[in-house]
């Protein structure tokens, strides 16, 4: 029997364990042999292709760990992955793949560094300075077009050089001010605001370039010519200290504000005006410093400056009737000029205020005024004391001629004509205290048409001329003082009527009301005025002196003071109103007086005669001159009161405790104003009340202007009545005062 | 906001015989580019392969993503989306 298979399969296994050749078995049956030879040259080859497969496998491995490596990550560790998975993981189809996206990824990352480096370029070329890339060695890299223009024009390429070799003229150790110097010692940006190079100036900047360890490798320089700069700054240095210079010298006071309200600037003159040094006053609110106030408002509450500060379109401007409390708390007349300051794009940016203390001008106009009154008085005296004494000549003429008349008729009318002299009397010596009245303008709202025709009779009393009147019916109110008025009146037509040389002749007087347009009339606000145009037949004033005849003293006459137009001008001016003067020679004068109109109505005239002729009850009388005593008692008398009469306060007083005492008391107490060495009405009413608080006491003055008789009750009157007066006016005020209720 | 249109696509490696935690994650990175790309997708992976905190954000750097790292309790987790 051959060789067993069994065997044969047993020789097999172990050939294949000991990798030996099973035809070198000893123990191999030899009719195997060719069998063993077949399964040897198996076993041999398939020996070489396991090896072959490791190789494969292996070099499968190192590339892969090659390509995560150049991602940039440790290798695969063999028992992370054994060889089935390595193959189906498709690990090389992986990183391929992921190296088409870090490719992509790249492509982008270049395309924007392109632009970037685009940019930079275009920045480089067209920033408006010079620019140098240095590295940290001051190598130049790169300069631009501006650079070379400004510090090396003409030369020879200067990448390559060093710094110094361009800028600082071969210099190899650097200034301390050097930006270079500064930024590498810092590490940080290094600026230099002006420097020299030749007749030019520039401003520098350093800015360092770190690499990805945070070391300077290069850095970039900044050079902007700032020559024209600096050279504007100077002038406006210059412009400052001149302006500057300029302010601290003039006379007026200056304050500038911003338009929050706050001082930016101020003048010595304005620090001397106002009180406040410069240092206290800077960059306080206006209102706290510069505290003005209208005249006729003389109290301050900032509404004024407020309306001038809100007005920043144009210049205001206050000549007059500008008050200014400074820091010591004293008012003082200032003369004002505020104005807006634009910006360049004409936007508001604040208000400059221009004043000049004129307190002591005003007081001087105030003393040529009164000096101007007396002159002008001078003159009138003379006229006055014509009408005057034709007046007394037609009294005492009527009251002789009454006296031999027996014929009660006859009598009657001599007196009647008696008593219309002494009522022109009357009228001429109220226009004699109007004129005389001195003291503060008082403005209120008045109708100046009567006060117009007063004025012209009164100066044109005693002359041989007339005048012909034109005063519109519907004439506007004004706001004026009206004694004030009255005396521009009398000086122009004083003007008018020695034009006219005292021959004789027509002045003409017109008043109307005209509306004046913006920029129509130099001087004034728009607005409604009364105008008066008052127009002479004399010879006219020369062209080469028109100008002049509103100057204080300028005169042409031999007698005259050179006040009387000054003084109108001035009055004229303090009411916001005008006068102005046209003449031809041979032909006449006209002068033109334009006062705005008031926006109140005048207050109501009061009113006069309720008819009473008579009453009852006991009457006091208190004056100091004993006519008036007498002819007082005996019209009280004539009337049914039972009348008692004293000289002086003291004897007044004296009088009413006495008859209160003995159950007789007095109704009424009339009181004369003016006691002179006595005590007169104004102290005895006083005294009277703190006895009987409900006294019953009437103000009597021949000064109808006196501040009493206009304020009358708060001094304790209850009634005034005005000097002279006749019997019928005299009843009516103490039947009222009797009569009227507590 | 764009974040809540957002998807995210979540990717738990934890435990699991790695072959490789970078090769499985670069391959889900790999199959998710359009939507990773234009912003529509996140890619939250969970591993607790200290390794992969390294490797995974280095090269998805490299592909123009961004990870971030957050540790949690024995594992970590790595949020790759588009770099904006």
């Amino acid at each position: 029997m051959p060789m067993d298979l069994a065997k044969f399969q047993e020789l097999v296994a172990r050939a294949v364990e000991d990798r030996a050749d099973l035809l070198a078995d000893p123990a191999l049956n030899p009719e195997y042999k060719p069998l063993a030879a077949l399964i040897d040259n198996l076993l041999r080859e398939n020996q070489a292709l396991r090896h072959d497969h490791r190789i494969a496998v292996n070099y499968i491995r190192d590339k892969i760990n090659q390509m995560l490596e150049v991602i940039g990550t440790s290798p695969l560790k063999p028992e992370e992955l054994d060889e089935k998975n390595l193959i189906g993981l498709d690990p090389l189809g992986i990183i391929s793949q992921s190296f088409t996206q870090i490719l992509e990824h790249s492509n982008l990352i270049n395309r924007n560094l392109r632009l970037a480096r685009d940019e930079t370029r275009a920045i480089f070329a067209s920033v408006g300075g010079g620019l140098l890339v240095m590295d940290n060695d001051r190598n130049i890299l790169a300069a631009n077009n501006h650079f070379r223009e400004m510090f090396s024009p003409g030369a020879d390429e200067i990448v390559g050089k060093r710094c110094y070799e361009i800028i600082c003229g071969n210099e190899n150790q650097p200034r301390e001010s050097c930006c270079f110097k500064r930024m590498m010692a810092s590490g940080r940006l290094a600026s230099l605001p002006d420097w020299r190079f030749g007749d030019k100036h520039f401003s520098i900047v350093a800015t360092p370039i770190r690499d990805s360890l945070g070391d300077i490798v290069k850095c970039v320089v900044l050079y902007i010519d700032i020559t024209e700069l600096i050279q504007i700054r100077l002038a406006l240095d210059e412009e400052r200290e001149r302006l500057s210079t300029t302010l601290e010298s003039i006379a007026d006071g200056v304050i500038a504000i911003d338009n929050r309200g706050s001082i930016t600037l101020m003048n010595n003159a304005a620090a001397e005006i106002t009180g406040w040094s410069r240092a206290e006053a800077v960059d306080q609110p206006i209102c706290s410093v510069f505290k003005v106030a209208d005249q006729g408002d003389s109290r301050y509450h900032g509404d004024l400056l407020d309306e001038i500060i809100a007005n920043n379109k144009s210049k205001v401007e206050r000549l007059d009737n500008t008050l200014l409390l400074n820091r010591q708390g004293k008012w003082r007349d200032i003369y004002l000029s505020a104005a807006p300051i634009h910006q360049y794009d004409r936007s508001h940016a604040g208000t400059i205020f221009v004043f000049r203390d004129i307190t002591r001008e005003k007081r001087l106009d105030e003393e040529l005024a009164k000096a101007n009154r007396l002159d002008s008085l001078g003159i009138f005296a003379g006229g006055i004391a014509h009408d005057f004494n034709n007046l007394l000549t037609g009294i005492l003429g009527n009251v002789s001629l009454a006296r031999l008349k027996t014929d009660p008729d006859e009598k009657n009318r001599l007196l009647n004509e008696t008593e219309k002299s002494t009522f022109r009397a009357k009228g001429l010596t109220q226009q004699l205290l109007t004129f005389a009245k001195g003291g503060m303008p008082v403005k209120k709202s008045v109708l100046i048409g009567e006060l117009i025709k007063e004025s012209v009779e009164f100066t044109l009393r005693g002359s041989g001329v007339s005048c012909d009147l034109k005063i519109a019916d519907d004439l506007l109110p004004v706001e004026a003082d009206e004694d004030q008025i009255s005396q521009v009146i009398q000086n122009l037509v004083l003007n008018s009527r020695q034009a006219m040389s005292d021959q004789g002749g027509v002045i003409e007087l017109t008043a109307g009301n005209v509306e004046i347009a913006a920029d129509q009339e130099p001087l004034l606000a728009p607005g409604r005025y009364v105008k008066i145009s008052i127009t002479d037949r004399g010879s006219g004033i020369p062209k080469k002196i028109i100008d002049q005849i509103f100057d204080p003293f300028f005169t042409t006459k031999e007698s005259g003071s050179g006040l009387g137009l000054a003084t109108s001008y001035s009055i004229i001016r303090k009411h916001h109103g005008n006068i102005t003067v046209e003449s031809k020679r041979g032909k006449g004068t006209t002068f033109y007086l334009y006062l705005p109109a008031a926006r109140e109505k005048p207050a109501a005239a009061p009113k006069t005669g309720t008819g009473v002729t008579g009453g009852s009850g006991r009457i006091l009388i208190m004056d100091d001159e004993e006519l008036v005593r007498k002819v007082t008692g005996s019209m009280l008398e004539h009337s049914g009161y039972d009348v008692e009469l004293a000289d002086a306060g003291a004897e007044a007083i004296e009088k009413y405790r006495k008859a209160a005492r003995e159950g007789r008391p007095f109704a009424v107490v009339l009181m004369d104003l003016t006691i002179p060495n006595g005590m007169g009405g104004k102290e005895a009413v006083a005294a009277l009340l703190a006895i009987d608080p409900a006294a019953r006491v009437i103000a009597a003055s021949g000064y109808s202007n006196d501040p009493v008789m206009a304020d009358y009750r708060s001094y304790g009157f209850r009634q005034v009545i005005a000097k002279p007066y006749k019997i019928g006016e005299l009843n009516e005020v103490v039947a009222e005062v009797i009569g009227a209720e507590d | 906001m764009t974040n809540e249109t957002r998807k995210t696509i979540e990717v738990d490696m934890r435990g699991q015989v790695c072959p490789s935690t970078l090769l499985v994650a670069l391959d889900n990175i790999n199959r998710n580019q359009k939507e990773l790309s234009s912003g529509a997708v996140k890619l939250l992976i969970r591993t607790d392969n200290r390794n992969a905190t390294t490797t995974i954000p280095h090269t998805a750097a490299n592909m123009g993503y961004n990870t971030e790292v957050v540790s949690r309790d024995g594992y970590y987790e790595l949020l790759i989306s588009h770099l904006e």
